[in-house]
């Protein structure tokens, strides 16, 4: 059991070595340190000792591998409902009271007028809407996106058809297969490494995919399809698994940011291809 | 047109903080089988809570709190049913850290590996100032005996 005045110096010795102490202690405590006291000297270096053995271990800790399923649960969280009502002031009550008169008299206008939009609708059945020429809703094409995603991703030897020394032939192949007119975004500031392009089918269409490394080793993915599914052009995070999927729309073209689903910057990585491609 | 993601949200940087916040766990409960649960409790709570979240303020401080207010809040539970089954993670090696003295691995994790004070770490952890710094002391304590004890099995 330590002596009280032997704790009192460990207490310093360690609120030092924390930066707590005020000057007068830490004077004080450098002064200690400085003379002949063995026993103060011998506490600080035990102390020291045990913190650097501490750091250690805690950091050791950081190199467990987080699991899939806490990271899954955490992005795919519902985050609350923004259900503000905003202060109203009283509604007015209307001046305007109906008699029976007025009211038969309004429902009728109300009919004929009703009824006129109807016959003039009726009497076009063959005009074309602009929903009939529109492409129809294919919502299988993330699927397949993520299924090649998963199977590609890891042939290591053969990620891309065309590398990336080639890209120049690789954006005039993928520009005339797709239709889309892209450039490959240089997104070597986040630790990517573009590797090169493929072609591939989802839901019937073509797909062009520009393919990059982290510095992990893993795969992050570019895919873009002319006009595939419709015009949301608000990014989209969906997860299939062990794949995340990071999709929107723009200038009738689809665009699909894929990676590990417990990448945490993969939305980072999508917003910036989304100003650069 | 600009494309402003959608998704910059609380989720994100809980999952970038993931590996700090269940080391934190781990040093809170001492239990390697209630890590993720207990981490996964708390980031729920976080997404729930995250409207109430100061902007400017320390996110894992924050999440810091959460985990040990859900750990207490597991507690009671626990002590009326303990008959779980247990799951098993990689921590369980870890006894340096798991066989600290109670109360101290926490303290010592917030002050020296995460540089909190001891005032802010009083505050997620719900304990005085001075226990704090009465923790990271038998903290390195601890440590540092181990440091011997080791020296003396490699002799």
């Amino acid at each position: 059991m330590p002596s009280s005045q032997t704790v009192s110096i460990d207490s310093r010795l360690s609120a030092a070595l924390d930066g707590e102490l005020n000057d007068a202690d830490r004077t004080e405590m450098e002064a200690l340190l400085a003379g002949n006291d063995l026993q103060a000297r011998d506490a600080q270096e035990t102390l020291r000792r045990g913190n650097e053995f501490g750091l250690h271990a805690f950091a050791e800790v950081l190199r467990e591998p987080v699991p899939l399923t806490l990271v899954r649960t955490i992005k795919t969280a519902t985050p609350p409902r923004k259900a503000v009502r905003l202060p109203q002031a009283q509604r007015p009550e209307l001046p305007f009271k109906p008699t029976r008169r007025q009211a038969i008299i309004g429902c009728v206008m109300v009919a004929l007028f009703a009824g006129g939009i109807g016959y003039m609708i009726g009497s076009r059945p063959q005009m074309q809407t602009f929903a009939d020429l529109a492409m129809p809703v294919t919502s299988g094409w993330l699927e397949d996106i993520a299924t090649h995603h998963r199977v590609f991703s890891r042939q290591t030897d053969h990620l891309v058809e065309v590398p990336a020394s080639d890209s120049p032939h690789l954006v005039d192949w993928l520009m005339a297969t797709t239709g889309v007119s892209f450039r490959v975004p240089d997104l070597s500031a986040d630790k990517l490494e573009f590797l090169g392009g493929r072609l591939f089918s989802a839901a019937g269409k073509p797909v062009g995919q520009l393919v990059y490394r982290d510095e992990d080793g893993a795969i992050i993915s570019i895919c873009f399809a002319r006009n595939l599914v419709g015009n949301d052009q608000n990014m989209a995070e969906q997860i299939r698994d062990d794949i995340g999927l990071i999709a929107w729309h723009r200038d009738q073209t689809d665009y699909v940011v894929t990676g590990a689903s417990s990448d945490a910057n993969l939305d980072s990585i999508a917003a910036k291809v989304a100003g650069r491609i | 047109m600009t494309l402003q993601p959608d998704l910059t949200d609380i989720r994100r940087d809980l999952v970038s903080l993931l590996p700090r916040l269940r080391r934190f766990a781990l040093a809170l409960c001492g239990q390697p089988d209630m890590v993720d649960e207990l981490v996964g409790d708390a980031c729920l709570l976080a997404v729930l809570k995250a409207p109430h979240f100061e902007s400017g303020s320390r996110l894992e401080s924050w999440a810091f709190s959460l985990i040990h207010s859900v750990w207490l809040e597991q507690s009671k539970k626990r002590k009326q049913s303990s008959d779980e089954a247990a799951a098993h993670n990689g921590f369980a090696g870890y006894h340096a850290i798991l066989d600290l003295p109670d109360g101290t691995a926490t303290s010592f994790l917030l002050v020296c590996v995460e540089d909190h004070t001891y005032a802010e770490s009083a505050a997620i952890l719900g304990i005085a100032a001075e226990t704090v710094a009465a923790n990271v002391v038998s903290a390195r304590r601890h440590f540092s005996a181990q440091v011997a004890d080791n020296a003396e099995r490699r002799a």
